[in-house]
């Protein structure tokens, strides 16, 4: 449990995870898509975790909601959320949990929406799930709940069917729904990726803005740096199933301590500004069969030394709540002093 | 058209009818491109932005009549495709490639990879089988991959191998225009960096042309000269890039660049309001397709619809605001 002692904690954690592992396949020759990885989440924090396909960032929550697919299991670790431990908790206490003070957002709201009910039969489900209400007293509060997120003319939109709605539209009711049970933490992943750009910009923007009013914690899975810089306070680099980093993010894109996080923020092609070529990062994230030892990153490390192939790296503080798994800085240390 | 132009486009349009359904029995038609035009110059890249439904991937199927126009020219080396025929008209889209934007989708499972890489030469009927593993290696080095790729099958590949192999196909027929349909899209910032410099690397070394059409303005900029811009079947601005990025002109183009997060923490963007969603291409708005959402919209936009002229060199828009 070296790693919790190491954890940086905000000041009052909401969610604390610890040594989450998380395998997937046969229970005598696991695949291990999360790693054995530590964090929190404050009370009223918007936190993001980035990484590229098969970094372990949508397993990573969907073990916390415990609503991992038939052939995936938590094999070690504790979630521990509000004082509970997520892990211990029947299934039906942890099925009003999840939905209840943990909510979740998908990526494709079209396909976690179903087709053939009304807008408001779906927020209405929600809303008597969760806070008792039927009938007109519950088609009241649906109203309310689409124009809290900005749904225009709520009292016709009500009555559509999902089809009949924009894929942005989708997402501000898939929203509507996850709030109805006033979460503590909204799991987003990847909200925006399959919106446009001015519809990405609305939806992020709606969020934040739900979050400082309801004082929630979100916890925002996304690839896209931008996105990150703009919504998140503190963010989480995932690789290969351990988190390479944690750090605010200003001080992140500032001072990326780990090579894979400075490696990331190079190859973002500049929007304002021409460059001559994109510092890529070669090569591509080895699978779970075929990990390197030691670093998992060393691979396509441009610092890769020997020693990067003896020991995983453990997580170090880097500075107020800054962590990074990297053993490169040990000799900077040494030579500083 | 100057001379020297590879691809000339004139009015382009393409209208779908979509069926009488069960209870609509009216005939509907889409608007899907509507009367684009623009030239492309040999070793040139003409980056092609829009959101979704802006008529930018029809454009791209258009051109070498993978769908047929409905209405106007494109030019292909001073040859009108609309004449062309039988081995007339191979003999011009052996010119003119494609790339696709799911790496996954766009190659044959069941194919070897050398197979897959020579088969645009297989249907040409020019080369020897062995003649054709010879060349399917040199293609296969071209995109950075390593021999030994050759008698593997896609997936075995990750993403940006496959879209490496699929460029390889490209190449094949050594064709002078590439059509890149969101080609980087589908892969991690980190993967579509490598592929980015590598489409920029063989460009410059093979004198290539491209149309390379995307939703991201970022990526769009690293690898085009210039850029248009779509909105509901129409081109609303058409400028260098440079020009494009720093000095919009279209309110549609200030909206979109200003909704792109920037990856600065310290930066905060702030994305120009625009009123609702996009409207449907099977109705869309009179005059000014954008004036339902547009913050300027006056008088003039319902009713007048702009037509896209050079505001400054080389600089095009369709916008009556500095019309005057």
């Amino acid at each position: 449990m070296t790693a919790m002692t190491e954890a940086a904690t905000p000041m009052s954690s909401l969610l604390k995870v610890r040594d989450l592992r998380t395998e997937l396949g046969k229970s005598d020759n696991p695949l291990t898509v999360v790693d054995g990885i530590s964090f929190d989440i404050g009370s009223n924090e918007r936190l993001a975790v980035v990484g590229e396909s098969g970094s372990g960032k949508t397993m990573t929550a969907l073990s916390i909601l415990r609503l991992l697919p038939d052939a995936a299991r938590i094999s070690a670790g504790e979630v521990n959320f509000n004082g509970q431990d997520l892990l211990a908790l029947s299934r039906s206490r942890m099925r009003r949990m999840s939905g209840g003070d943990i909510a979740m957002i998908f990526q494709e709201p079209m396909s976690s929406l179903n087709p053939v009910f009304t807008v408001g039969d779906q927020i209405g489900e929600a809303i008597t799930l969760h806070q008792g209400l039927r009938g007109r007293a519950a088609r009241a509060r649906a109203i309310e709940l689409l124009a809290l997120v900005k749904v225009p003319s709520p009292e016709r939109r009500i009555d559509q069917y999902p089809h009949e709605l924009s894929g942005g539209m989708r997402q501000r009711v898939m929203i509507a729904i996850a709030l109805s049970s006033q979460p503590k933490l909204l799991i987003a992943d990847e909200p925006t990726t399959a919106l446009d750009v001015t519809v990405q910009a609305q939806i992020l923007q709606l969020l934040k803005q739900l979050q400082q009013e309801f004082g929630m914690a979100i916890l925002l899975i996304t690839h896209d740096l931008g996105v990150v810089a703009q919504f998140a306070q503190r963010m989480i680099v995932m690789y290969a199933g351990k988190i390479v980093e944690d750090a605010p993010v200003s001080e992140a894109f500032r001072r990326p301590m780990h090579p894979y996080t400075e490696g990331l923020l190079r190859s973002i092609p500049p929007l304002y500004e021409d460059v001559d070529r994109l510092l890529a990062i070669d090569g591509s994230v080895p699978p779970p069969t075929a990990m390197p030892s030691g670093c998992r990153f060393r691979t396509r490390c441009d610092y890769a030394r020997p020693p990067c192939a003896a020991q995983i790296p453990p997580l170090k503080l880097f500075g107020e709540g800054h962590r990074a798994a990297c053993i490169r800085h040990d000799d900077y240390e040494v030579r500083r002093t | 058209m100057t001379a020297g132009d590879l691809l000339q486009v004139r009015d382009l349009k393409k209208h779908f009818s979509i069926g009488s359904s069960l209870l609509k029995s009216r005939r509907q038609t889409v608007h899907a491109v509507d009367g684009i035009s623009f030239d492309l110059a040999p070793g040139e890249t003409l980056g092609l932005v829009g959101e979704s439904g802006c008529g930018k991937s029809t454009v791209g199927r258009l051109l070498v009549r993978l769908i047929e126009p409905t209405e106007g020219s494109v030019r292909f080396d001073r040859r009108e495709m609309r004449t062309l025929a039988g081995h007339d008209l191979r003999a011009v889209r052996k010119q003119c490639q494609f790339i696709f934007q799911d790496p996954y989708g766009s190659l044959d499972p069941r194919m070897r990879i050398w197979d897959i890489v020579t088969e645009p030469i297989v249907i040409e009927g020019t080369m020897t089988r062995p003649q054709r593993r010879t060349r399917s290696i040199e293609l296969l080095e071209k995109v950075g991959l390593s021999a030994a790729a050759a008698d593997r099958y896609p997936h075995e590949f990750s993403g940006g191998q496959r879209q490496r192999i699929g460029i390889a196909r490209a190449l094949a027929l050594n064709p002078r225009l590439i059509i890149c349909d969101e080609p980087v899209s589908a892969l991690d910032v980190s993967i579509q960096a490598q592929v980015i410099n590598l489409m920029a690397d063989l460009k410059k070394e093979l004198q290539l042309s491209y149309l390379f059409i995307s939703h991201n303005l970022a990526v769009v900029r690293h690898i085009a000269d210039r850029v248009a811009v779509m909105y509901l079947g129409k081109i609303v601005e058409l400028a260098p890039k440079s020009e494009l990025y720093h000095r919009p002109q279209h309110p549609y183009t200030r909206a979109l660049l200003s909704a792109v997060p920037v990856p600065e923490p310290d930066q905060p963007t702030e994305p120009m309001e625009l009123h609702g969603d996009i409207p449907s291409p099977i109705n869309p708005p009179a005059g000014c397709r954008f004036h339902t959402r547009c913050p300027f919209a006056f008088d003039r936009c319902r009713s007048e619809e702009p037509i896209l002229r050079e505001s400054r060199a080389g600089h095009q828009v369709a916008c009556h605001l500095d019309a005057g």
